[in-house]
């Protein structure tokens, strides 16, 4: 897959697994972020989206498969000089001014921004000699923001960069995400509103229980997963279901499984075969929304 | 020149850190100063005037390292903000550098301060030349501590980490016979003593300070580069532990 992108690709996961211990997070993925594109990871709470992240920031090893960022090993300094980053962390030290905050990070790198206009990007102007731990949640989520966006890097990685944030700080953030790109600049962001994704990426590759279930533009995914909700009771598992090419996602409210998919047909030719015994058989068409609540409350079980 | 800015940045910024945090602050200045005043000034025990100074040092210098290093490393861990730091291009061994010089500098100022309480009110006499050699083993014997404290953080979680820091704190303290002397403690415990670092680091500030002692200088140094030693495999085991499984 990378190789189709040639040297275009600046960050790859190629079949990358990952375990913690009897949980695996990660389970074959590929993936590519190509040069000046925003690239979306959706999906629910434990899909495998920031052990996906931070695979590709080196902060963890993969159990198998290839990891590289601008062609090169992530725990590189060369590289991490070209990425910048913005975890889910929950504190910064409390007792540091935003100003020293965005002067430690610009520090870090070749050729920071200006101190100022990192401070505006965050949208943090006025609050430069705020205390971290004075700031609300929302600031503070902007200023780690901020401290990703700071060393101007090729690479940008926002993991749930708009958690905790209003509406408004929302589309903020977007508009500069949607900037950065515009200049060429490559970012990767993950998310589980299906929304975010839609008005800011080029392209989207969904993720469930630690596979990529979908992929492709926001239209062609919206299209994928709008597909069928199909509903029956049958001696097939959810865990069976999951391995029918189609099946986006799949669960058992205990009487009656429900498998969301973009290929109604051809899993039910598949799932007839595999149960003679299915009956109260149901296909609907699944609106938005629903088909990714379906996607989310399956990973979820 | 680059790389000098960062750490020096780092340095300071790590001790501006420290030095706004009530708890640190509190924790790890007031208290051996009042201690001391308390129980070297007000209440004069029947031992030279040094021996106290050397004891309060000690246990100011312990405290700092311990806090300083171990429960900040912990918190910090917990909250991803070590995530964060590792991930960006900053260099790797600036972070725990900074937090060394910062514990580094807070056991000077605490060691200081107490040599001005002593002086003033405590009786202590000595010559310039050997308080700056009291002050400087004091200040070097805070690394052994430093790396207990690195040890506290990498083992214990946010939560686990101060107390488990106060569990090893208070009683190394007593059991090293810096609150009571050594020859007074009960036998069980002055058995485990010599075992433990707060006595080596005394044994050497007490030759430092010109007082009697066992001129066995190399073995208590041996003793805490051994500990240190063993405290720093312990934290690298968690730690490595810790990526492994984050």
């Amino acid at each position: 897959m990378e190789n189709d992108k040639g040297k275009d690709t600046v960050a790859a996961l190629g079949g990358v697994s990952k375990r913690y211990g009897k949980v695996e997070a990660l389970r074959g993925v590929d993936l590519g972020v190509v040069r000046g594109e925003v690239l979306a990871l959706l999906g629910p709470n434990g899909a495998g989206k920031t052990t996906a992240v931070k695979l590709l920031l080196g902060l963890l090893a993969a159990d198998a498969g290839t990891v590289s960022v601008f062609g090169g090993d992530p725990r590189q300094p060369a590289q991490r000089a070209r990425t910048g980053v913005m975890l889910q962390v929950g504190r910064v030290p409390d007792t540091l001014r935003v100003r020293e905050l965005v002067e430690m990070f610009s520090g870090y790198y070749p050729r920071p921004l200006p101190i100022a206009e990192t401070i505006a990007a965050a949208g943090l102007e006025g609050l430069e000699r705020r205390l971290f731990g004075q700031l609300s949640g929302g600031q503070k989520q902007r200023l780690l923001f901020g401290l990703a966006l700071c060393g101007d890097p090729d690479l940008l990685v926002l993991d749930e960069p708009t958690l905790g944030l209003d509406v408004e700080a929302r589309r903020a953030l977007w508009e500069r995400v949607r900037a950065v790109a515009q200049r060429g600049k490559s970012v990767l962001l993950t998310t589980h509103y299906l929304a975010e994704a839609d008005a800011l990426a080029h392209r989207i590759v969904v993720m469930s229980q630690g596979r990529i279930v979908a992929e492709g533009t926001p239209a062609e995914v919206k299209a994928g997963s709008a597909g069928k909700l199909v509903r029956c009771r049958s001696s097939v598992s959810p865990d069976e279901a999951r391995q029918i090419p189609g099946v986006a996602a799949a669960r058992h409210d205990g009487v009656v499984l429900e498998l969301t998919t973009g290929a109604a047909e051809d899993v039910l030719r598949h799932l007839l075969a595999r149960d003679a015994t299915l009956t109260d058989l149901e296909v609907s068409s699944a609106g938005l929304e629903q088909a990714f609540l379906a996607l989310t409350k399956g990973a979820s079980q | 020149m680059k790389t000098l800015t960062i750490y020096a940045r780092e340095q300071k910024l790590e001790f501006l850190r420290m030095m706004r945090s009530p708890m640190y602050a509190a924790l790890t200045l007031f208290f051996p100063t009042l201690l001391y005043t308390l129980f070297g000034l007000m209440v004069r025990p029947p031992v030279p005037p040094v021996v106290t100074l050397v004891a309060w040092s000690c246990y100011g210098v312990m405290g700092a390292s311990l806090f300083g290093f171990g429960v900040s490393v912990a918190v910090e861990r917990g909250m991803g903000w070590m995530e964060l730091k590792q991930a960006s291009p900053m260099p790797p061994a600036a972070y725990l550098a900074a937090k060394l010089g910062a514990c580094l500098i807070f056991s000077a100022i605490i060691v200081l301060m107490l040599n001005a309480l002593g002086l003033a009110a405590g009786g202590v006499r000595l010559s310039p030349l050997r308080l700056l050699e009291l002050d400087i083993v004091m200040v070097l014997c805070a690394l052994p501590f430093c790396a207990m404290g690195l040890m506290v953080g990498y083992v214990g979680s946010p939560t686990s980490a101060p107390a488990l820091a106060n569990i090893l704190y208070l009683p190394m303290a007593f059991a090293s016979g810096l609150l009571i002397p050594v020859e007074a403690l009960p036998r069980a415990i002055r058995v485990v003593a010599p075992f433990l670092p707060p006595y080596h680091m005394s044994r050497l500030a007490h030759g430092a300070a010109g007082l009697a002692w066992d001129g066995r200088g190399l073995v208590h140094a041996s003793a805490l580069l051994v500990f240190t030693a063993v405290c720093l495999a312990i934290a690298a085991f968690a730690h490595r532990r810790g990526t492994e499984n984050a």
